[in-house]
């Protein structure tokens, strides 16, 4: 109990007190938008799992998300938890439950403002590192049991890239890109009929996981801001039997900075 | 000028909202037919029961072939499975290409029990807790009284080979012993021989086992090297109980000390193992086994179980009140 309470302290101290002096300074006006941001989107997602079947399954998936990010003097980190679950991927009349689960932290640095078109605009590059699970069980047995699913999981290493195009004070474009570079990969694989190792370490020949979002962003006030995007992210794993996803969003972000 | 930004911005969305497409794509081309036609022709040539279940498997071709034409994509599996359910053999499941065994078909009688039993009821009538083998194959103790009792819970791998001589050395010297098959899928023959080793004293016949409807001439099971256990015995099965563990059922209802009770098994005699597994031309695969195996009096135990010698009915509103009134039977025989 003591800890906990500590524990609850410790993060009320930290929301409520901007300038940690470890922190570096947090007043330095920039343009990225830190803070904490809710994220809700619907898409429209297709999945083919060669584990199970060749068959292209699609169909809407939602997803949810929290970020927390954090202006250092010159690096931005943000941690994403990222959530999306439907029982209604559909092939024809069979259904799948897929479930999806992103933890992704990064380090993101400026680099040097650039003009486009009479506007200014600031890019941000750093490393990230990523939790990715994909759970994916089919509908298709009559009764009993049945054992028609599969898993994969990857801890990647990666790159993490905005772009922010501010083209008024209340205005931006806001574009992000992360991918992995080296992953080290786990995947369901038919222990009864083979001997291939279900842990393996992917690169980017074997293995993607790509999320790309550009969208506009406006601030409602000066630390609250709302931003609608397309968000799109692929995955694609080659290494045993090929899981290739993909989706398309209309993603809708609440960010409250601090 | 307006106009030209409204077509633009719709031709980027559009572009957008398509781009899951160009990634993942369906199929250049799925051997849904060519799968169904070599599953059929597989049970056709291999499968012992059809004539013993009446089926007209040229009439099955006939009704599914049009609904296998018919299906889009996976919709292959639905009806695939009732195609596989047709026989009406829980032996039988197809595997996904890469998933595990999806079984199209369930006895009745695995339906009716397989609630009617429960471990942790069990586990009320002893005074500590129970013993189990490395592999968690047997469960096992001694009840009050000096009653032995043990569940076997696989007879797969060579489990029982190896720990079997153990856990009856450690009954040796009770005055009865319960085995309980309950809720039991499945095994190998080598396992059923290394539990039936332990109770007989002399050689004991087997079984009828024909493969390809030729009668094979089996060695009788022998006495294993140590002493027999010639207490009585009393066997629990129900409805649950299932392949191997009817045939050990089946085999130890053979012998003057041993009686079965509870309820009739589920009724799986066809065989073959993991050598029944038939690979379609997708991937897929089937098990279909090709062995069939008899009871004493000549008939397969498929569909038909082994009956107990005495019937004790169980259901699942006694394991609720936490009654177990087959293993109380049992106790109760062997007092």
């Amino acid at each position: 109990m003591k800890y906990l309470t500590s524990f609850l302290f410790s993060l009320l101290f930290l929301f409520t007190n901007s300038d940690l002096s470890a922190q570096g300074s947090l007043k330095q006006k920039t343009i990225f938008p830190a803070g904490i941001s809710l994220e809700y989107g619907i898409g429209s997602y297709a999945v083919s799992d060669e584990y199970i079947s060749e068959e292209k399954y699609s169909g809407s998936l939602p997803c949810y998300s929290i970020t927390w990010s954090n202006q250092h003097s010159d690096y931005v980190y943000h941690l994403k938890m990222d959530f999306s679950n439907s029982s209604g991927i559909k092939n024809n009349n069979v259904t799948t439950d897929i479930f999806q689960f992103t933890l992704n932290q990064g380090f993101s640095y400026a680099l040097p403002e650039f003009t486009l078109f009479n506007n200014p605009a600031y890019l941000y590059l750093g490393p990230s590192t990523e939790l990715f699970f994909f759970f994916n069980k089919q509908n298709i047995a009559v009764s009993g049991f049945d054992y028609t699913q599969s898993f994969a999981l990857l801890f990647s290493g990666g790159i993490t890239s905005q772009i922010i195009y501010q083209l008024s004070e209340s205005f931006t474009i806001d574009g992000e890109l992360d991918f992995n570079i080296l992953s080290l990969g786990f995947r369901m694989v038919d222990m009864e009929e083979s001997d291939e190792s279900p842990v393996k370490i992917l690169t980017l020949i074997s293995t993607n996981n790509v999320v790309f979002s550009l969208g506009p962003r406006y601030y409602l006030q000066n630390n609250l801001s709302i931003k609608a995007a397309y968000l799109f992210h692929l995955t694609r794993i080659d290494s045993w039997e090929p899981l290739l996803s993909a989706s398309d969003n209309v993603v809708f972000t609440l960010t409250y900075g601090f | 000028m307006k106009e030209i930004y409204l077509i633009f911005s719709i031709v980027c969305l559009s572009l957008f909202l398509s781009c899951k497409d160009l990634v993942v794509t369906e199929p250049e081309l799925n051997l849904n037919v060519e799968d169904f036609e070599a599953a059929w022709d597989r049970i056709n040539d291999v499968y012992p029961y059809l004539d013993f279940k009446n089926i007209n498997w040229d009439s099955i071709h006939t009704a599914y072939r049009e609904r296998i034409d018919n299906a889009k994509g996976d919709e292959f599996f639905i009806v695939f499975g009732d195609f596989l359910a047709e026989l009406k053999d829980g032996h039988v499941y197809y595997r996904t290409k890469g998933g595990g065994e999806v079984y199209p078909y369930y006895p009745q009688r695995h339906f009716k029990d397989r609630h009617a039993y429960s471990p942790f009821i069990v586990r009320k009538y002893f005074d500590k807790e129970l013993r189990i083998t490395e592999s968690k194959s047997v469960e096992y103790g001694i009840l009050p009284e000096n009653i032995g009792y043990l569940f076997i819970s696989d007879f797969h791998e060579d489990y029982l080979i190896n720990e079997f001589p153990g856990v009856m050395n450690y009954f040796k010297n009770t005055k009865g012993l319960i085995i309980d098959i309950r809720q039991k899928r499945g095994g190998g023959y080598d396992n059923v021989e290394a539990v039936v080793s332990r109770f007989i004293a002399e050689p004991l016949e087997k079984p009828p086992y024909y493969r390809d409807g030729h009668l094979l001439e089996l060695l009788p099971f022998q006495p294993a090297a140590s002493l027999a256990y010639t207490n009585p015995v009393v066997v629990i099965i129900n409805g649950s109980t299932f392949s191997a563990g009817e045939l050990c059922t089946e085999v130890l209802k053979q012998l003057p000390n041993v009686t079965a009770i509870g309820d009739t098994t589920g009724g799986g005699s066809v065989g073959s193992g993991n050598e029944g597994l038939y690979f379609l031309p997708s991937g897929k695969s089937i098990e279909i086994g090709y062995d069939d195996l008899r009871r004493y009096d000549g008939l397969p135990w498929e569909w038909l179980g082994v009956p107990p010698d005495i019937r004790v009915v169980q259901t699942e509103v006694d394991i609720i009140a936490g009654k177990d009134k087959q293993l109380e039977y049992a106790i109760n025989m062997l007092k």
